[in-house]
């Protein structure tokens, strides 16, 4: 099965996003203690989005095609070069690496 | 710091996939705390703290209804985050497509015709307001076998196994209940003859006409209240939801805002309550000691907007779309986390397993059909189903016969059908359900071998269960002389 783009990953990420129903599943996922990563590949809040939109639209086609396998050095950098918080890009690319690796 | 802010900022890449990679691939929102326990319980019933039930059981959700079965439609995160916390059934099956008999198999482990619980008093599939007939008191629930263990049990939701006290939760076993005691389309607006729906605690009648719009935020209030109330000791809590059985009614935060109608609403609103109760649990401290179950009472109607997909047909048939339902069982650190099952279970099923998992005796005095499915549940390797054949009946007529892969429906002269006129000379089809989910091929032709063992099956099931005008091993239900409608009391 082919894996689905980062991009179709990022619009799957965004579809709670901003809306009063996904703040309400944002506070349902914000329980679990240490992991509120997984609210965030929920549904982000704005702010989050805005940040996972812009490193995946300086993202060459390489990286974009070898998304989830970027070492923790590429997405860094990554993050650096769009000025947002690696630590949700590192999220976001994690869960798109398990996506893959469920669907495939 | 803004609100959402990440808790553990020295997440990386790698750390991340080593965990994933401890549980199985579909761990995406499996929750990594999962993923860090590395071995099972071997025998529950050894555990020194009995752990909870929460039996959660939507009224005629379809297959393909939520996110985890499919749907594209309805957003159901709580339940997909259940189903990657835990284990998804795909070839979990109920014993009817139609409300009272199912139920009447969860209740007691046994399939509809054993416990008489196959049609009405007045030979309709399912139970009336003010019906002669019910559950036989008798019979032995499974909130009766938990209560052998000092549980406490509460029945929250729509009932359908008698509205005459006789027959009702607080005379099955539950400590309480809150409820409808009925389906939602039975009130007065539907049937003038019938009474205003009633809403029910315990016994009595708290108000009538239930304002249904509010039905499943109170059902969940009511939910989290008595777990709370009952942290310290184990549970079982059973909650048929009245909700998404037409007429559709969903509370004002949920109303209008899905993309697929009053349905739609009303199965978020669903999600939404599982979620509220899944967090309850591990706000208290009690979400690995609480096994919880997520399933339907049959599959979805033909005209209200559910789905059945990939399924062929619609609630109250017997093929797959009416009788196989979306099933989630989660239990950190005993169900492994995003695995699915296709090994055939059975809502049968859950009387005997949990009674196993809690250190109860089931009934032994008496025929039960359900059979332990916990090495399913646990992820054993190899784990089959402890089932050589399910019978699909519709009322009291044997329609078709599953055993591993094949599904043979019986040639009928008269195919009976829940409402009107049954169908005449419907003809034998077979069907490979492993490589023909959607039942659109019939292979009977080239499977004589396998037609034939399965009418051997059907023999069985006849002398056994009975057929029409047949009555086999059949044990009576409960009967009252005069029913009276439950009204609220005048002040």
């Amino acid at each position: 099965m082919n894996k689905i783009s980062i991009e179709q990953y990022l619009e799957k990420v965004a579809r709670f996003s901003g809306s009063d129903y996904g703040k309400m599943i944002r506070d349902q996922f914000e329980d679990i203690q240490g992991a509120s990563e997984l609210a965030m590949l929920v549904s982000p809040s704005t702010e989050e989005l805005e940040q996972l939109k812009k490193a995946v639209a300086i993202m060459t086609p390489a990286e974009k095609d070898n998304a989830d396998t970027l070492s923790d050095e590429q997405t860094e950098k990554l993050a650096t070069d769009a000025q947002i918080d690696p630590a949700n890009l590192a999220i976001f690319l994690n869960g798109y690496a398990l996506h893959c690796k469920r669907v495939s | 710091m803004k609100k959402n802010a990440i808790i553990n900022k020295n997440i990386n890449r790698r750390n991340l996939l080593r965990l994933a990679g401890a549980t199985t691939a579909g761990a995406i929102l499996s929750g990594f705390t999962g993923a860090l326990r590395s071995t099972f319980a071997q025998d529950d019933s050894r555990a020194a703290v009995k752990p909870n039930f929460i039996v959660i059981f939507c009224d005629d959700l379809g297959y393909g209804d939520i996110g985890c079965f499919g749907s594209n439609k309805h957003r159901t995160p709580n339940i997909d985050r259940m189903a990657a916390e835990g284990m998804r059934f795909t070839s979990f099956y109920v014993t009817s497509g139609v409300c009272t008999p199912s139920r009447s198999s969860l209740m007691t482990g046994c399939y509809p015709r054993r416990v008489n619980m196959h049609e009405s008093d007045r030979n309709e599939c399912v139970l009336f307001p003010v019906a002669r007939k019910g559950l036989n008191p008798n019979e032995i629930t499974i909130a009766e076998v938990l209560k052998t263990q000092g549980y406490a049990t509460a029945c929250v939701g729509k009932w359908h196994l008698g509205d005459q006290p006789e027959f009702l939760p607080t005379s099955q076993g539950f400590d309480c209940y809150y409820g409808i005691p009925y389906s939602n389309d039975m009130g007065a607006n539907q049937r003038s003859k019938n009474p205003p729906l009633p809403l029910l605690e315990n016994t009595k009648v708290i108000e009538a006409p239930a304002d249904q719009n509010t039905l499943t935020k109170r059902y969940t209030e009511q939910v989290i209240k008595f777990i709370t109330d009952n942290k310290n000791k184990p549970f079982f809590v059973y909650l048929p939801h009245t909700m998404p059985h037409n007429p559709v009614h969903s509370s004002d935060k949920f109303r209008g805002k899905s993309a697929n109608n009053g349905y739609g609403d009303a199965v978020e609103e669903i999600d939404w309550s599982t979620g509220e109760i899944l967090a309850s649990l591990r706000k208290l401290g009690i979400d690995e000691r609480t096994l919880v179950v997520f399933t339907s009472d049959n599959g979805a109607a033909q005209r209200w907007g559910g789905s059945n997909l990939p399924l062929s047909g619609w609630k109250g048939s017997t093929m797959e779309g009416g009788m196989r339902e979306p099933c989630v069982m989660r239990w950190p650190g005993r169900i492994p986390a995003g695995r699915a099952c296709d090994e055939l279970a059975s809502t049968l099923d859950l009387l005997p397993t949990l009674a196993r998992l809690a250190a109860a005796k089931a009934p032994d005095d008496r025929i039960i059909d359900g059979k332990d499915i916990w090495p399913l549940m646990a992820g054993r390797e190899g784990a089959k189903s402890p089932h050589e054949v399910f019978y699909y009946y519709q009322m009291d007529q044997l329609q078709a016969v599953r055993s591993g892969r094949w599904k043979l429906y019986l040639p009928l002269k008269v195919k009976k059908r829940n409402w009107g006129k049954g169908t005449s000379n419907t003809p034998m089809k077979l069907y490979d359900l492993k490589a023909d989910i959607g039942e659109k091929n019939d292979v009977a032709d080239r499977h004589p071998d396998v037609v034939k063992r399965l009418l051997g099956l059907a023999d069985k099931a006849r002398e056994d269960l009975g057929d029409v005008n047949y009555m086999g091993r059949q044990r009576p239900a409960g009967w009252v002389i005069t029913p009276t409608p439950l009204m609220k009391e005048k002040i």
